[in-house]
């Protein structure tokens, strides 16, 4: 059952950070399409929406998983920790609770990897309907 | 395509910097740590009149699982666990090796024995009652006489590792005394470490992981080498 143990290190927390830095280059990216984009270029609406709409869903999986992925990381490492108490015997609480602690660090991670990736999917979306109406107003939508 | 590259050259460097700024933190304050000390009890040869044995002796009778009287090995056995083990003796008399049946069990704390014991009856009567105490206890093992580390004839350190003073009880600042038998073979072997006087915080275990990490030269009697038991006192203590 170590091996429970390696896959919370790295498995999940790689995972994570991988995800993270996934949604935070797509939303560097978007931020600077919009700044960029031409509206006068789009003749139909569904297209510009097309444009601009385009891997915001990545931004929102990630948001909206990075927590469960997370807690499968803590769940797997509370199995492990159990384990070794199992197997060694319940000798020192300090060792359990050491476990314990590490365990809850892929919780962590993850919320720290979703919270930012749902503000700026927020902000992001705005951004897009923001761009929408412009266009609606210029070519009287 | 520009912008994709630049995202995810941007989000990798916003990534790094966030990490190395965690990392760089400075670790979480821990309250000052105390000083430790760990010694490992030894005594000097001790004469018979010298209390100090027959007391440490004493404090070891509260657990259930020890023998510890040196004394008992005379007369009661009825079941031996280690009857290949030999006597070690601190005193001049020699006892039979290789046949514990016909062992004449020989130890400078009997009086009579050995022309050195005879300095305290006081202590000598004091033994007796420790005798008597263990007649009702576990049958001790007859051909074998405990010794101490530190005594003459008594096994040696090659190299002593020190242990490793618990985290645990650092922080909580506990103290410990940590009793170890251990069988020792002609070789200097460890063969076996029995905890005769646990201590809670880890204490055990980092005697134990100490012992084992540490080398011992044999007992020695009559410039042979010998098996024997040695009793280790560990104490672990803040200063």
């Amino acid at each position: 059952m170590e091996y429970l143990g390696e896959i919370v290190d790295f498995g999940v927390i790689g995972l994570l950070a991988v995800m993270s830095v996934a949604a935070l280059a797509i939303v560097i990216e978007r931020c600077l399409t919009y700044r960029k984009v031409d509206l006068n270029l789009f003749q139909d609406r569904r297209a510009l929406e097309f444009e601009l709409t385009r891997r915001l869903h990545l931004i929102a999986t990630v948001g909206s998983n990075a927590p469960y992925i997370g807690l499968l990381g803590t769940v797997l490492g509370i199995m492990a920790t159990f384990h070794t108490m199992g197997t060694e015997g319940l000798f020192d609480t300090g060792k359990i609770m050491i476990g314990l602690a590490l365990a809850l660090k892929a919780t962590a991670a993850g919320l720290l990897v979703a919270i930012p990736a749902i503000v700026f999917y927020n902000l992001l979306l705005r951004k897009v309907r923001e761009l929408v109406h412009r266009w609606e107003l210029g070519h009287g939508g | 395509m520009n912008e994709q590259r630049l995202g995810i050259m941007l989000s990798l460097a916003i990534h790094a910097i966030c990490l190395s700024m965690m990392l760089a933190l400075p670790p979480p304050v821990l309250p000052p740590v105390k000083t430790f000390q760990i010694s490992f009890e030894q005594q000097e040869i001790t004469p018979a009149s010298d209390q100090s044995p027959s007391m440490q002796i004493r404090d070891y009778r509260s657990i259930p699982e020890q023998n510890v009287n040196r004394q008992v090995a005379v007369t009661t056995q009825s079941e031996r666990r280690h009857p290949d083990r030999q006597i070690t003796v601190e005193g001049p008399v020699s006892a039979p090796d290789k046949d514990p049946a016909s062992a004449i069990p020989v130890d400078n704390n009997l009086p009579g024995l050995t022309p050195s014991v005879n300095a305290g009856s006081k202590t000598d009567a004091r033994r007796e009652a420790n005798t008597g105490d263990a007649f009702t206890g576990k049958a001790a093992n007859p051909a074998v006489v405990e010794t101490k580390l530190g005594d003459a004839g008594a096994p040696r350190f090659i190299h002593r590792e020190p242990p490793v003073y618990p985290k645990l009880a650092r922080r909580l600042e506990k103290e410990g005394k940590v009793v170890l038998r251990l069988f020792i073979d002609a070789a200097g072997k460890v063969l076996d470490i029995e905890v005769i006087a646990p201590a809670g915080y880890g204490f055990t275990e980092a005697a134990v992981a100490a012992v084992k990490k540490s080398s011992f030269a044999p007992a020695h009697r009559q410039g042979k080498d010998i098996s024997s038991r040695a009793i280790l006192p560990i104490r672990f203590r803040l200063e």
